[in-house]
């Protein structure tokens, strides 16, 4: 376990349900400061109650919660204007405009309304500042949604599901922008999505978690080596049977679509097969992965702790 | 001390500014518009009765008022809750810095400021609508000769009759998360102990006047009327009887209630 105060979030045996059906299980999550920590889980796993009960927004029922090394409970204001968050879906004045809504939460926290102006220009919505939310489309109210969360110019950022709802450019810009955050204000960014190849992107650190227990947490690249899943390789060749026939037994390739399928353990597997065939003189046209390394570790990890 | 009373002030502005062209705005002026010109239009179409005076006229718009007014408080009221609920606002204000309980009464205390303007505007269209009268029909007597503290008193009594009405509402608006059950549940409040007493009036087992206006009392959603009717019955009626202070009293205990209710309960 890492020194507390290196963690911005600690918890230590948070427990919370509804009634009697128990939704979080003794979690004890560390994200470390500084980090870009990613939350990743199936839908219902309790990612969203997670960051609910750090955000205050549900009463803890057992464990307890540290936050900048505080304890939630006892010095909730003190932490609260440290955070920017985001919960669940964008949570935004239909009637009112871009500006209108900035300015409602910097008149909540007290703020200036002068950083308004370049916060709209960082999330690209300095064009659309007047125009009333209902007219926004979903990864505009997302972004939107981000700039309130900066608003405090936050130590801490706790974001639920961020790019849902977002276009390929827009996941970029997300991306950009987060890490941009993250290296030049220092600042720790919690966010939990189920896009997990963006994750593995963007996160120094990951926990996983599955039916309100976590199965994982540490680096992610400590993650990804543990991967142990198979890997389906498609290999799109100029001749899909001579390739079968060259990759022979050790492989046990098959033929779909005019293409190869093969399945692998290891990222030496893959190079191994890609020279034997470049041997044979067999040309290789493309090479895709069915999974990403974190796909596989996050099934891998899901199925190991849900055997049902 | 100091602090919070700042963040209050900076809630209720909040609030204001966010509801600035929202329906609940509107209201506000609809509302006055509305009962000042339904009793005008009534009382042109009776101008060459001679039996009509200012005071009755007075006395009429303040029960055409208090009529509407617990249908405008509960509509108003909750729509103003509903902004937060539709937009699923209230868990990013609760993840603010800002303490629940304060942030319970900074909004109700921004709802009450729609609230007195609507008090303020209906005495203006009241004043207006007189002197209209006095100008186009002169015989009637309206120009000056009108006890401008009846009018006042009137009105404000009806409003401070509602007292218990507002926090009650508001915690119905902020507990239910949607338009339709807090409206529902206030129209019904407001009408149907009135319509039992109809029914009751219609089958011959309450003769008594009084009795009806007497039954009225006890729902605080239909008190506004029986101060109206008492107002009716008495000219030298005072604004603050015995049961608008309790009413006023029960309004305090049922606001901090609601802050109680609404700072422990989880928002998810």
């Amino acid at each position: 376990m890492k020194n507390p105060l290196n963690n911005s979030i600690e918890t230590r045996a948070l427990t919370f349900g509804y009634g009697r059906h128990s939704v979080l299980k003794n979690i004890n999550l560390q994200v470390p400061a500084k980090s870009i920590f990613g939350f990743l889980g199936p839908n219902g796993a309790g990612k969203s109650t997670t960051i609910k009960t750090l955000l205050g927004l549900l009463h803890i029922e057992n464990g307890m919660v540290h936050i900048f090394g505080k304890e939630l409970n006892a010095n909730k204001m003190y932490i609260l204007k440290r955070i920017g968050a985001m919960v669940e879906s964008p949570s935004l004045y239909e009637h009112l405009d871009a500006i209108g809504n900035l300015h409602y939460t910097a008149r909540l926290r007290n703020l200036p309304f002068n950083s308004i102006p370049s916060l709209l220009d960082t999330v690209s919505l300095t064009q659309d500042a007047n125009r009333p939310i209902k007219q926004y489309s979903t990864g505009m109210k997302q972004r939107l949604s981000l700039a309130i969360a900066l608003l405090a110019e936050p130590e801490l950022l706790i974001l639920d599901e961020p790019i849902n709802g977002l276009d390929p450019n827009g996941i970029i810009e997300i991306r950009q922008l987060l890490v941009r955050i993250n290296q030049e204000k220092g600042c720790t960014i919690l966010l939990s999505s189920h896009i997990l190849g963006e994750i593995e992107k963007l996160c120094s650190d990951v926990a996983i978690i599955n039916t309100g227990s976590l199965v994982y947490q540490g680096n992610m690249q400590n993650l990804l080596n543990a991967a142990t899943g198979n890997e389906n390789l498609t290999i799109h060749t100029n001749d899909a049977e001579k390739a079968k026939i060259a990759l022979g037994d050790r492989f046990d390739p098959s033929i779909r679509n005019e293409a190869l399928n093969v399945t692998v353990s290891s990222k030496l597997e893959t190079a191994s097969i890609i020279k034997l065939l470049i041997e044979k003189g067999i040309d290789i046209y493309s090479v895709e992965r069915e999974t990403s390394g974190l796909e596989a570790s996050f099934l891998h990890l899901l199925n190991e702790n849900n055997p049902s | 001390m100091k602090s919070h009373f700042q963040s209050f002030i900076r809630i209720v502005t909040a609030e204001i500014i966010k509801l600035k062209g929202t329906f609940a705005f509107w209201l506000t002026f609809l509302y006055p518009l509305g009962s000042v010109l339904l009793v005008s239009l009534i009382w042109y179409s009776q101008r060459n009765n001679k039996n009509i005076n200012p005071n009755q006229f007075i006395s009429n718009l303040s029960n055409a008022a208090s009529f509407f007014l617990p249908f405008f408080i509960v509509l108003l009221i909750s729509v103003a809750c509903n902004t937060e609920h539709k937009s699923a606002m209230m868990k990013h204000i609760l993840a603010l810095p800002i303490p629940r309980p304060l942030f319970y009464f900074g909004k109700f205390a921004g709802i009450m400021v729609f609230i007195a303007l609507a008090f303020v505007l209906t005495l203006i269209l009241a004043y207006c609508s007189l002197l209209l009268f006095g100008m186009v029909l002169p015989k009637l007597g309206f120009g000056s000769n009108f006890d401008h503290v009846l009018l006042f008193r009137a009105f404000f009594r009806v409003y401070l009759a509602a007292s218990a009405i507002y926090p009650i509402q508001y915690w119905l608006g902020m507990r239910l998360k949607n338009l339709t059950l807090p409206v529902a549940i206030g129209s019904t409040l407001i009408i149907l102990p009135i319509a039992i007493l109809i029914v009751l009036g219609i089958a011959g087992l309450m003769n008594n006047s009084n009795n009806f206006t007497q039954s009225l009392t006890y729902n605080p959603y239909s008190y506004p009327y029986s101060a109206a009717f008492s107002m009716m019955q008495n000219a030298d009626f005072i604004i603050f009887p015995t049961l608008t202070l309790v009413y006023i009293l029960i309004s305090f205990l049922a606001l901090a209630f609601g802050a109680w209710d609404f700072s422990r309960k989880n928002a998810g």
